[in-house]
């Protein structure tokens, strides 16, 4: 009973030990500078469309990071920044009648031939890996027949939402 | 030779034990690489005192797989009467020099962009924004997607240059039901970007309410509708709003204004 007694006390003492962190105390300090970070993955689609009128659609899933107080994500035509070609997608000289769309959430699409960004998406607060889902939307009108392959850079845009 | 057993027995629980709380608190190795790839700036605000030749820099870092080319230009902000801001796409900070423009990103390589301030304006400060964009160097067909971070630019006037002024203009009531709220014009005739803030009380036929002013920066010479407080529950009537604006801690303006719920 006394050897059974104190293989018990000694395994107690031992989980003890292991599992009571130490009590020493100390500062720890340091100066953390502001950082943000935007991260997506590459959608695949509307290089080409089927024939016929419709709505098309895909999905941008970005990663935001982010330690200022307010920060926004928005889409904007990454090839121009003016003209009747802005935020519409082009086969050669062929263009689409309807600007390319973008959403987060349930919000209203809105479109990318503004001349101002679209706000998709405000955080409010710092951020760590927050993910927001951009959907984006091509419009083909009746008797739109789109041709070819169509390219488009958009820049995802993460911005610091106070000057 | 009972005894030796039980002991150990005991001991290996213990270490058991210990290890499982240990590995609890590592951090996980596949969390860690889930985390990785995107484009970084940082800092995100650039902040000194504007003096000619005043400098700073920022460190851009591409942690994807895939090589970017890379542009950056200083572009001054837009800001909306809400108070947000957009980097001006079409404009470029003359006053502002970097000390690259164009580079190509290897995957998990980083850059680091000297900021200048080449001269001081009139003004005695320079506010705007470092834009930063990001494509794949290879393109395909349909929809490409490429980064762009914009951050921000602030050199602070030196401390004899400092002008802290306000001008309030109208106040109005936006919305309905319960995101019914007042807001009033102010304009920032100074040359720093403080934080506008302040406290407001409201009295009137259907009822009152008092409280502070969530605070907002303004770009010199900008008018942004500061939102004052919500109108929720108030009843129709006319009210009368007391409101002291604050910036730099000081109080900067004290307005009356005179509105009415419909």
């Amino acid at each position: 009973m006394r050897i059974i007694a104190r293989a018990v006390a000694v395994a107690v003492a031992g989980l003890l030990v292991a599992a009571l962190p130490a009590t020493a105390q100390t500062d720890v300090g340091g100066s953390v500078p502001s950082y943000m970070e935007l991260r997506l993955d590459e959608p695949e689609g509307f290089a080409s469309f089927p024939a016929g009128a419709g709505e098309h659609e895909l999905s941008i899933r970005t990663r935001v990071t982010s330690t200022t107080s307010s920060a926004r994500l928005s889409a904007v035509d990454g090839d121009l920044v003016a003209g009747s070609r802005l935020g519409r997608l082009a086969s050669g000289a062929s263009v689409l009648d309807e600007p390319l769309e973008a959403r987060v959430g349930s919000t209203a699409f809105q479109p990318l031939d503004a001349t101002i960004d679209p706000l998709l998406v405000e955080f409010g607060r710092p951020v760590a890996n927050e993910r927001a889902t951009i959907r984006l939307r091509q419009r083909i009108n009746a008797g739109e027949r789109p041709r070819g392959t169509y390219t488009k850079t958009l820049l995802i845009t993460l911005s610091s939402n106070a000057p | 030779m009972y005894r030796s057993k039980l002991v150990l027995g005991a001991a290996i629980v213990a270490g058991l034990a210990a290890t499982q709380i240990a590995s609890a608190e590592a951090p996980s190795a596949t969390a860690a690489k889930a985390a990785q790839g995107g484009l970084s700036i940082t800092p995100a605000i650039l902040e000194t005192t504007a003096r000619s030749g005043a400098s700073r820099s920022a460190t851009v870092t591409n942690s994807t797989s895939r090589k970017l080319r890379v542009t950056v230009r200083a572009r001054p902000w837009r800001q909306s009467s809400s108070g947000a801001v957009a980097a001006n796409r079409r404009r470029s900070l003359g006053a502002v020099g970097l000390s690259t423009s164009r580079f190509t990103l290897a995957a998990g390589a980083q850059r680091v962009i000297g900021v200048t301030l080449k001269r001081v304006p009139s003004r005695r400060s320079q506010y705007g924004a470092l834009d930063v964009v990001a494509k794949p160097a290879r393109k395909r067909r349909g929809i490409n997607v490429a980064y762009r971070l914009v951050s921000s630019l602030r050199f602070n006037p030196t401390a004899g240059a400092r002008r802290l002024r306000l001008r309030a203009g109208s106040a109005r009531v936006k919305g309905r039901g319960s995101r019914r709220a007042l807001l009033l014009k102010v304009r920032n005739r100074g040359n720093t970007i403080d934080p506008v803030g302040g406290s407001v009380s409201i009295s009137g036929s259907g009822g009152g309410r008092s409280g502070t002013i969530g605070s907002v920066r303004i770009l010199p010479g900008k008018v942004v509708n500061v939102r004052l407080a919500s109108l929720r529950g108030l009843r129709k009537g006319t009210y009368r709003a007391s409101v002291t604006l604050t910036q730099a801690r000081r109080n900067r303006l004290s307005v009356t204004r005179t509105f009415r719920i419909r």
